[in-house]
């Protein structure tokens, strides 16, 4: 199979990403089990969980590198504006119709989307999409619609079921959602021919769906982290982020600060809490008792040192200032549009489109243009520093909110403590073998 | 397209076709259970419900007048009222 060329441009445009997310905009990036990936050229479906909008596919972009990828997104994002519905379409991204937000009459749309993917499967292309059909909001595996399994299928059909096709089930998962600076990770699992079902398809195209399906979704489950207590789960969301969380990966001899790691806890950690039908009264009233004083379980974790942080980060602040461009226009008008958003997913992915795409170039530009008069080339300089600008700024309103945090805990702190303890204990002797 | 004098008739037209397009079996199609989780309907696939009741009612649905219905009791009694 002749392997897709991929433009000057397209590798550019991908270098650069890989700077400012792998390097900047994540703490770190994790990607797992490479190796599962078929080689370039062979028909591959890429089907993964769907958390964080823009965010999971550019995850799965930097962590194939031997090849372009071809994606299916959300119609409406096709919609925020027309110079990134071209770049969308350039990256190679289709668009997929769905009835419940863009209507009974686009879904004929798809046909297009379907013919075209089908045409880039027996290409030997690599696809990647969303079952779910829209990302969640929370640590959590939705219904998958079957489009995918029929796009195989058919593809399939049209070779008279002479080629093999694949579908790759493939997992993302985030320390923190929002904000810069957290951990990302993306595993790659088994591999799944769908050849031993082209008989039954013949007959049968639903059954063979399902049965397809079923195989890769016990795959995605197997590797993400699925809270189904959705009734509960802000309360079992909060024991995995906390000190308790922390205790319980390293009681099981996993390193809760390294995202692989903390992932595998988090799961044994969510299954022993359903297994054992833990009650969280008790933790929801601790979580609101912290949330009334704008406290989080991390200023309970350490000795609480606020006179100290602020003294490093008056130090700081010259160096602060000199990051106030083009940082703080970044993060004012990220969070002016994103504010507007009524999903507040699309936020985070804003404020990386927004920090990459837009402020990062602009400010670059309009640094060297209104600095290269007066200072010559030492404004290549400043502007070649800019990104670690951003990183610093950020790192130091996080430091500073660390220190206000830490002036509240020590208002408050002693009087939550008893519950945060009794409450961890509780959890503790239930749980932890 | 055949005529229907009892909404039973209907009902039992409608459940074979059903049973057949989406491979599963009649039992399942009980009047009460989720058209949705029975169905696995996604958008495509509620296209070709809609299909199967035209061709066996000659009942022209939307997709939107299905996504409200909840079980096929409720999906029977909307049909045989539009015909």
């Amino acid at each position: 199979m002749e392997k897709e060329k991929r433009s000057f441009s397209y590798r550019v445009v991908k270098g650069y990403f890989r700077y400012i997310i792998n390097g900047l905009y994540y703490r770190k990036f994790y990607s797992i089990d490479t190796q599962n990936i078929p080689e370039d050229g062979t028909p591959v479906l890429m089907v993964s969980n769907h958390q964080f909008c823009l965010n999971d596919a550019l995850g799965v972009l930097l962590s194939v590198n031997d090849r372009k990828m071809h994606f299916i997104a959300r119609a409406n994002a096709f919609d925020i504006h027309p110079l990134f519905a071209k770049f969308m379409l350039w990256a190679g991204v289709l668009p997929a119709f769905r009835m419940m937000h863009e209507g009974e009459d686009a879904l004929d749309n798809n046909k297009n989307t379907f013919h075209l993917t089908e045409q880039n499967l027996l290409d030997g292309r690599s696809i990647l999409l969303y079952p779910e059909a829209g990302h969640q909001t929370r640590h959590w595996l939705g219904t998958f619609a079957y489009g995918y399994t029929r796009m195989a299928f058919e593809a399939a059909e049209k070779t008279g079921f002479e080629k093999e096709i694949f579908i790759l089930p493939s997992c993302n998962h985030y320390s923190y959602y929002f904000g810069m600076r957290n951990d990302m990770l993306i595993r790659f699992g088994t591999p799944i021919s769908i050849k031993p079902w082209y008989e039954l398809y013949k007959t049968k195209p639903r059954t063979a769906w399902r049965e397809v399906n079923q195989l890769v979704r016990q795959q995605i489950r197997s590797m993400m982290l699925d809270i189904q207590d959705l009734e509960h789960y802000d309360d079992i969301d909060f024991l995995r982020q906390s000190q308790f969380g922390k205790d319980f990966a390293r009681s099981l001899g996993k390193d809760p600060d390294v995202l692989p790691e903390k992932l595998e806890a988090d799961k044994e950690l969510v299954a022993r809490l359903a297994d054992k039908q833990v009650q969280y009264d008790d933790v929801r009233e601790l979580r609101e008792a912290m949330a009334a004083h704008g406290l989080t379980d991390r200023q309970f974790r350490h000795r609480p040192w606020p006179i100290g942080k602020l003294l490093l980060l008056t130090l700081m602040l010259p160096l602060a200032i000199l990051g106030v461009w083009p940082a703080l226009p970044t993060w004012f008008i990220s969070e002016h549009f994103s504010n507007r958003m009524e999903d507040r997913m699309f936020q985070g992915s804003f404020l990386l489109a927004i920090f990459c795409l837009v402020m990062l170039p602009l400010s670059t530009l309009i640094t060297l243009l209104a600095e290269w008069p007066f200072i010559g080339a030492w404004a290549l300089l400043h502007a070649a520093a800019l990104p670690i600008l951003c990183v610093f700024e950020w790192n130091w309103f996080q430091f500073l909110q660390k220190a206000i945090a830490e002036l509240r805990y020590r208002r408050y702190g002693a009087a939550i403590r008893p519950l945060r303890e009794r409450v961890f204990q509780r959890i503790k002797d239930l749980i932890i073998l | 397209m055949k005529e229907f004098k009892e909404k039973q008739e209907l009902i039992d037209a409608l459940r074979t076709a059903i049973s057949e397009e989406f491979e599963i079996e009649e039992e399942k199609i009980t009047p009460d259970a989720s058209i949705k989780d029975v169905l696995d309907l996604d958008s495509l696939s509620l296209v070709d419900l809609i299909a199967v009741i035209e061709a066996q009612s000659g009942v022209k649905l939307k997709g939107t007048d299905v996504t409200h219905i909840i079980t096929f009791e409720a999906l029977y009694d909307f049909i045989w009222n539009q015909r």
